[in-house]
């Protein structure tokens, strides 16, 4: 690139600013550069070994006391042992169905509840929006909710890692106070031109708040997949556990996964760190697309008016 | 501001006044809630009446290689003998589901059209069983929540060391009162579990009463495990005679340049264990608790001489030669270092030695011998003879008690039966393979093993490993001897039941306060404050409850 194109760089980038920011510098933006790159070398270091020591041998991860940084001969071992013996697998589509699942009656409850709460003159809006907010302060505890998933007959049964927890009452409040800045004019045209509660509500309110969809979304599928406590309480029959509460079970008490396929068995770390690989690959994977959503939507309610 | 906020006549000044009402509504009505379930727990003790223990009449199947010496030792064996006796006859179970709630520390087993143990058991035991088990981090809220829900499993295997509340009331309400079936003779009907030694049954106990079968562990406490190979390798002997000879011997193989430290602490049920059990022996620390002569119970923590066993951890804390990241070691990752060669020492149960030995036939696994700080011989401390009680739900049908007691007798079958051999090895082809004639389990058998039946009920365990380890088997056997020999005991021990509504976190805060003093975030002097926390928190009502017991006992 030529010092012409770098200074025609700095010129638009000088002249996108706001107005009070001073024209930036090469020293500044070098800093500012040399900082953003540290920061991101801090944070990808721990992935980097994560996903370094599941691709090693036993012998490098020996001779480097545990963690791997750079494998020098990379194994699948781990990856193959954790595919092959089916615990992993089983619990993999589990916690996938039922993140899947769970997220899409997540959303579309808080969404149904967001909307009616924030209507001016709904049905019991006051009550209902109180006995909502009441729900921050008070927890039932572990002994009422488990006795109230017995009594509605979702023990062992994988409704019981959604239905309790299907609506979050932070997530609520967030989606009504974006439907509360709505324009009101927009649901009176609409009104107008005859469409009724429920059109109102998937064809103009649901468009424009596809931000805070997705960011209540990803908070929700976030909960889902790593929910493990639920599992551990409502499913008495560990062939239904998901991912995390497997996981939880290995790393706490590192219990090898065993297959007979195998001539020998992967270094414990490297089977450990590979589950880590596995657990959080389809978080980092969803991430992205919905990321320029997350920015838009994480300031859903912080600035009114 | 938009005019929908403005309608909402739910401001944020209204919500702030009900949230602060409401906050102040726990705050005074928190105790009183506290209070409802606030119940003294009875004495673990003899109660009005104290029914006989069952009659002992013990059985060995099979000679043992290394026979034991003393009760407190384990009878060893190279292999599993080649003629079973069958110690069960006649069919054991009704062919109906039989529900039963474990402890693991295995992985979740394959489901049952997949699991040849799981099949291979359930044609064994006619029964079709349905497991329930949890890890041990999460048993104690599954457990609470079990039995909170009124879904009370065929069995439940109640682990002894977690403190768990209110055990002498569930027995009289959700558990079986197995006094009639097993009391005296009456155990005569189930033979394998009349080869449970008395001690163990004391355990089994609660108000006099006989309330379930015991899970018989060994009672040699936890060793401190050495990497032999890597020793020998650095010409360091792991003998050492003295406390100071210890310390030179850590300094000796520490180099954390090469990433090799001496010792590695790690994450117990209460917080960190900076190997407080071996350590305290050294020292001459009671196990827990002392009994004075005059009937008074002195806890470790009040001791002088725990007090040095702290300052001697620290002072190896001070020298380098704990692991760096010792304070919050997970159990898993300890062992691995141990594995590795990062750390040459790991103390855990003495079943672990021959588990780490069978794993990791390429590392050589030996154990520092027992002595005294000062020269001497030091003590061990020694465990309960058991890991749980299976208590059986209680029943108006006695067939379906006996039936339970037909499953648990068949369970305990003593090493070198048919039995025995069919709960350690499974199904023949699937599970074990018999290679120069001596069958191995291999490695789908212990991953199918984690349906955990075998936690629901064991008879006296023998030093025993089903993938030969002929050396370490002796070994293990040959410590055994000397660590008997010089065993303390805890007093308090039989009366497990007996707790206390604050038991967990007076536990943590003491395993807190050392890790404090240990790692110098804290003085030595901070073990006195401690203590005081320990005694105003609960201490003293525990003690006074387990001092009642002992009396009663007399």
């Amino acid at each position: 690139m030529s010092a012409q194109t770098i200074a025609a760089k700095f010129r638009v980038a000088g002249e996108a600013r706001p107005a009070w920011a001073g024209r930036p510098t090469l020293w500044g933006s070098g800093f500012r550069a040399i900082a953003v790159i540290l920061l991101c070398a801090i944070v990808l270091f721990p992935f980097l070994i994560v996903i370094s020591t599941s691709l090693a041998t036993q012998d490098q991860i020996n001779a480097n006391g545990g963690f791997v940084i750079f494998p020098t001969e990379i194994s699948f071992q781990a990856y193959e042992q954790i595919f092959n013996g089916g615990v992993v697998t089983r619990a993999l589509l589990v916690s996938a169905l039922v993140t899947i699942t769970g997220t899409a009656i997540s959303l579309l409850t808080t969404v149904l509840a967001a909307y009616g709460l924030s209507r001016t003159g709904s049905l019991f809006q006051k009550p209902l929006l109180t006995i909502v907010l009441l729900t921050f302060l008070f927890a039932p505890g572990i002994i009422p909710l488990y006795l109230m998933v017995k009594q509605m007959g979702l023990l062992n049964n994988y409704w019981a890692l959604i239905l309790p927890v299907a609506v979050n009452a932070f997530n609520l409040v967030i989606v009504r106070g974006f439907f509360m800045n709505i324009p009101k004019e927009l649901m009176e045209a609409a009104r107008i031109d005859g469409a009724g509660e429920w059109r109102t509500l998937f064809q103009i309110v649901a468009p424009l708040s596809k931000a805070v969809i997705a960011v209540v979304g990803l908070f929700y599928a976030v909960s889902y997949w790593n929910a493990f406590f639920s599992a551990m309480l409502y499913l008495n029959d560990s062939t239904m556990w998901p991912l995390q509460l497997v996981l939880r079970t290995y790393v706490l008490q590192s219990t090898p996964l065993v297959s007979d396929t195998l001539a020998t068995l992967p270094p414990a770390q490297s089977i450990q760190m590979a589950i880590v690989v596995i657990a959080v690959l389809p978080i980092v994977a969803v991430y992205p697309f919905l990321q320029r959503h997350m920015s838009k939507g994480v300031l859903t309610g912080a600035v009114k008016g | 501001m938009s005019s929908n906020a403005i309608n909402n006549k739910v401001g944020r000044r209204s919500f702030i006044k009900g949230a602060a009402f409401g906050l102040g509504a726990l705050a005074l009505g928190g105790p009183l809630l506290t209070a409802c379930g606030n119940g003294a727990a009875p004495s673990a003790g003899a109660g009005s009446s104290v029914v006989p223990l069952p009659a002992y009449l013990p059985q060995v199947i099979a000679k043992p290689d290394f026979k034991a010496p003393t009760a407190g030792v384990q009878n060893a064996w190279l292999r599993f003998p080649t003629d079973r006796a069958i110690t069960v006859k006649g069919v054991v179970g009704s062919g109906k589901p039989v529900t039963a709630m474990t402890i693991t520390y295995a992985q979740p087993p394959a489901p049952l059209e997949q699991n040849a143990y799981w099949q291979f058991m359930n044609k064994e035991l006619n029964i079709d069983y349905k497991p329930i088990i949890a890890a041990a981090n999460d048993f104690p809220a599954k457990f609470a929540a079990t039995m909170a829900g009124g879904d009370i499993p065929d069995m439940v295997a109640i682990p002894v060391f977690m403190g768990l509340p209110r055990i002498p009331e569930m027995y009289k309400t959700v558990f079986q009162d197995l006094s009639e079936h097993l009391s005296g003779d009456a155990i005569k009907e189930y033979p394998n579990l009349a080869n449970i030694d008395s001690e163990t049954w004391k355990y089994c106990r609660v108000d006099g009463k006989i309330v379930g079968i015991p899970t018989a562990r060994p009672t040699v406490g936890p060793p401190l495990m050495v990497r032999k190979d890597l020793f020998d390798q650095l010409g360091v002997s792991y003998n050492p005679k003295t406390a100071d000879e210890f310390e030179a011997m850590c300094k000796a193989v520490t180099d954390p340049k090469a990433n090799r430290y001496a010792l590695s602490a790690m994450l117990g049920d209460f917080g960190t264990t900076w190997n407080t059990r071996v350590f305290g022996g050294i020292f001459g620390a009671p196990n827990n608790w002392k009994l004075e002569s005059d009937g008074k119970l002195v806890r470790d923590i009040e001791t002088t001489e725990f007090k040095d066993t702290v300052a001697f951890m620290k002072k190896l804390w001070d020298g380098g030669y704990w692991h760096p990241d010792s304070a919050n070691q997970q159990v898993a990752t300890a062992k691995a270092l141990f594995i590795s060669g990062n750390v040459l020492t790991y103390s855990n149960g003495i079943a672990a030695w021959a588990t780490e030995s069978a794993n990791n036939p390429k590392i050589d696994i030996d154990v520092v011998y027992p002595f005294g700080a000062k020269g001497g011989k030091g003590a061990t401390y020694n465990n309960r003879p058991l890991f749980s009680l299976t208590a059986v739900k209680k029943s108006s049908d006695k067939e379906h008690t006996k039936e339970m007691l037909r499953i648990l007798n068949y369970l305990c079958a003593p090493f070198g039966s048919q039995e025995n051999f069919n709960v350690s090895f499974g199904a023949e082809g699937k599970n074990y393979d018999v290679v120069d004639g001596v069958p191995k389990v291999n490695k789908t058998g212990q991953a199918e093993m984690g349906v955990s039946i075998s936690r629901l009920g064991n008879g006296p365990q023998p030093l025993f490993s089903a993938i030969p380890i002929d050396k370490d088997i002796k070994r293990q056997f040959d410590y055994q001897v000397a660590a008997d020999a010089v065993g303390m005991s805890d007093p308090t021990m039989p009366y497990w039941p007996i707790t206390v509504t604050q038991m967990t976190s007076l536990e943590k805060a003491i395993t807190s306060g050392i890790t404090d003093v240990v790692t110098g975030r804290q003085p030595l002097s901070s073990l006195d404050e401690v203590a005081k926390t320990w005694r105003t928190g609960g201490g003293d009502e525990l003690r006074k409850k387990y001092e009642d017991a002992i009396a009663a006992d007399k």
